[in-house]
């Protein structure tokens, strides 16, 4: 029997806020209770995280041994707050450490219940992943703000405006499966495709449109509003931070990653720039036609919005890298 | 996928890097985890600075074919050896009769009269017919000093030759080993461009003279490769990390960089240590760093490569 005062404490937590009573009960049935005393450890840096904590009642540190600095501590977490879900989007092995300050009373929901979600409840997946992604989102606002900061200050070179007017020349080409020398078979077995149906997925495809690209092509600037979505075939595009007419590169994304305007998933401007920095041939999804498809098949929509959702907790990972970097290296000074 | 381990700041016994870590250099070799695709088993080399040694500018080498770890040789110098500078590779080849394996392909490279030594983790796609465009760009004092068959020795020979001087007395500026490597990139991609080459291959270069280490995280035509070819870590960018501190050794039950805010030594390798790696930073792809040690002090300086 599951207790009605709890269901009611968990929907005002973070991670469950959008879900339903009865999308609650199946989560309670794969979740238990732990309570753990003051200093108990819940997560180990370095150790795998097998799933997620929701704290109910108590409180915890998160800690972090930094290269060079030692152990810090980044937050206290209290009621209703999550820890673990990093786990979940992109990295099984904990990069933080997680430690009960008093007596904390936890849920504790496995990775393998989100893993069987994504089968039989995709709605309810992509109610938490709404839930996540608004954590990442908010820590990647965060990481940008403390960025930018550090780069203003630094004396990292500038881009030369020449290079800024040569490349905002560029332009993306539309082109043909043909004339880029893919078949749609070679397509539909990509990884990115593959737990798709052969019907859901040449009904995607009838939404994208193949772009090449020269290097050096802007393809979604900082700022920018959008929510084009890009899945990349060939070559490779590089994310950054811009400041103050400086760039910091925060990652390359590689054949088969898929990347995403921020209004996919709600109204803000892109705080990161996409470009290629090779050659490169890609899927795209414009804005209006991913708006059509979330009225028409939502499935494939929760979908892409999954994809997008490890693209985002990826990009959120790789600005802790870069300040971590931009504090122990002299950067394109 | 060959593997790379260098290291510079406080003297270290060679041992506490090459075996003691629970992810060491030579338990890499026989780790099942890296060996979905090849086995690293085509040569072991080192380098060695130490300061106490006779003629402290030039290194310790140890090459050999031998298997790592039943090489009693290598143990024997790891646990003696102390030295403030190391860069060792163990090489890695396909599963193909073609390739050769023999102690003059064993990285890393170090040509008579020079003291700077290069080791190499990547593959040049189609290398054979690029090889002679780059002769070229080797000084002809080099030429005679390529015995092997690797696209690694000519890089090395590329790379040297580009350097303002290769006096192991003669300190060489942060500066110029950029543009030394750089150049050594752009010549390459030339010689690519002219033979219609756009296949990707990386070339993580790992260069030290026993007072710097310069190393790359690069691939040429990065993500262009047969649509449909077999998994293969070829294409691939290889992945290159760092942890610095005051000392490497076991501290707190395990192994890991000191951190008592002094930043006196630095590891680079193609892979962690150990199996926890939330200490260690993952250069970025695109990145040549060069780091080296003022006044006791490690200065990492990192910038981004645009050819």
């Amino acid at each position: 029997m599951i207790n009605p005062e709890l269901k009611m404490a968990l929907l005002k937590t973070k991670l469950c806020k959008h879900l339903e009573l009865q999308e609650l009960d199946m989560l309670l049935n794969y979740s238990r209770i732990i309570i753990f005393n003051a200093a108990d450890m819940l997560l180990q840096q370095g150790k795998r995280s097998d799933g997620v904590y929701i704290v109910m009642t108590g409180a915890v540190s998160v800690l972090a041994k930094v290269i060079g600095v030692g152990v810090i501590n980044l937050a206290t977490l209290s009621d209703g707050d999550f820890v673990g879900e990093s786990g979940l989007i992109v990295d099984p092995v904990s990069a933080v450490s997680v430690i009960a300050k008093i007596e904390t009373k936890c849920i504790f929901i496995p990775n393998t219940y989100f893993a069987m979600l994504g089968v039989f409840s995709p709605e309810t997946k992509h109610k938490i992943n709404v839930s996540l992604i608004e954590n990442v989102l908010l820590h990647l606002q965060m990481m940008h703000s403390k960025i930018t900061q550090v780069m203003h200050q630094s004396k990292m070179l500038s881009i030369s405006i020449f290079d800024e007017v040569l490349h905002s020349l560029t332009n993306p080409k539309k082109i043909t499966l043909e004339s880029a020398m893919i078949q749609v078979d070679q397509l539909q077995r990509l990884d990115f495709f593959r737990l798709l149906s052969e019907e859901d997925f040449l009904f995607l495809l009838q939404y994208m449109d193949l772009y090449d690209a020269p290097r050096h092509c802007p393809l979604i600037k900082e700022g920018e509003k959008t929510a084009d979505f890009y899945l990349i075939l060939r070559g490779a595009v590089l994310s950054s931070v811009r400041s103050g007419g400086k760039a910091a590169k925060l990652s390359v994304l590689s054949p088969f990653s898929v990347f995403c305007g921020m209004t996919f998933h709600e109204d803000m401007s892109m705080l990161i720039d996409f470009t290629t920095c090779e050659h490169a041939i890609f899927l795209k999804i414009p804005a209006e036609k991913l708006a059509q498809l979330k009225n028409t098949k939502i499935d494939i929509w929760y979908y892409l919005y999954d994809a997008m959702c490890r693209s985002w907790a990826n990009l959120a990972q790789a600005a802790d890298k870069l300040d971590i970097r931009l504090h122990s290296e002299l950067y394109n000074r | 996928m060959c593997r790379m381990l260098s290291y510079l700041g406080e003297p270290i016994a060679a041992d506490e890097l090459l075996y003691k870590p629970d992810n060491s250099f030579v338990k890499q070799t026989y780790h099942p985890r890296y060996m979905s695709h090849l086995l690293n088993l085509a040569g072991f080399g080192i380098v060695a600075w130490e300061a106490a040694s006779h003629n402290p500018v030039l290194p310790h080498v140890y090459k050999t074919t031998n298997l790592p770890f039943y090489d009693g040789n290598l143990r024997n110098i790891a646990d003696k050896i102390n030295p403030h500078c190391f860069l060792a590779h163990i090489r890695g080849v396909s599963y193909d009769p073609h390739e050769t394996v023999s102690s003059q392909n064993v990285h890393p490279f170090i040509f008579p009269h020079t003291n700077i030594a290069l080791a190499h983790n990547g593959a040049l796609s189609e290398f054979e017919k690029i090889k002679f465009d780059l002769l070229d760009s080797v000084h002809p004092n080099f030429r005679q000093y390529i015995h092997g068959t690797t696209d690694s020795e000519w890089i090395y020979a590329v790379f040297i030759s580009q350097l303002l001087s290769l006096s192991p007395t003669e300190p060489h500026a942060t500066d110029h080993i950029m543009q030394a490597i750089l150049n050594t990139l752009s010549i390459i991609e030339r010689a690519r461009h002219k033979h219609a080459i756009h296949i990707a291959s990386p070339v993580n270069l790992f260069i030290t003279n026993g007072e710097f280490i310069a190393v790359t995280r690069f691939v040429f035509d990065f993500g262009w490769l047969p649509f449909d070819a077999p998994p293969s870590t070829h294409f691939a960018y290889h992945s290159l990390w760092y942890t610095y501190g005051e000392n490497y050794g076991l501290y707190d039950n395990q192994y890991q960089m000191r951190s008592s805010g002094k930043k006196s030594s630095i590891i680079i390798a193609s892979e962690p240590l150990t199996e926890d790696a939330t200490t260690w930073v993952e250069v970025p792809e695109y990145t040549l760093l060069v780091v080296r040690r003022e006044n006791a002090e490690i200065e990492i300086v990192s910038k981004d490569i645009v050819l």
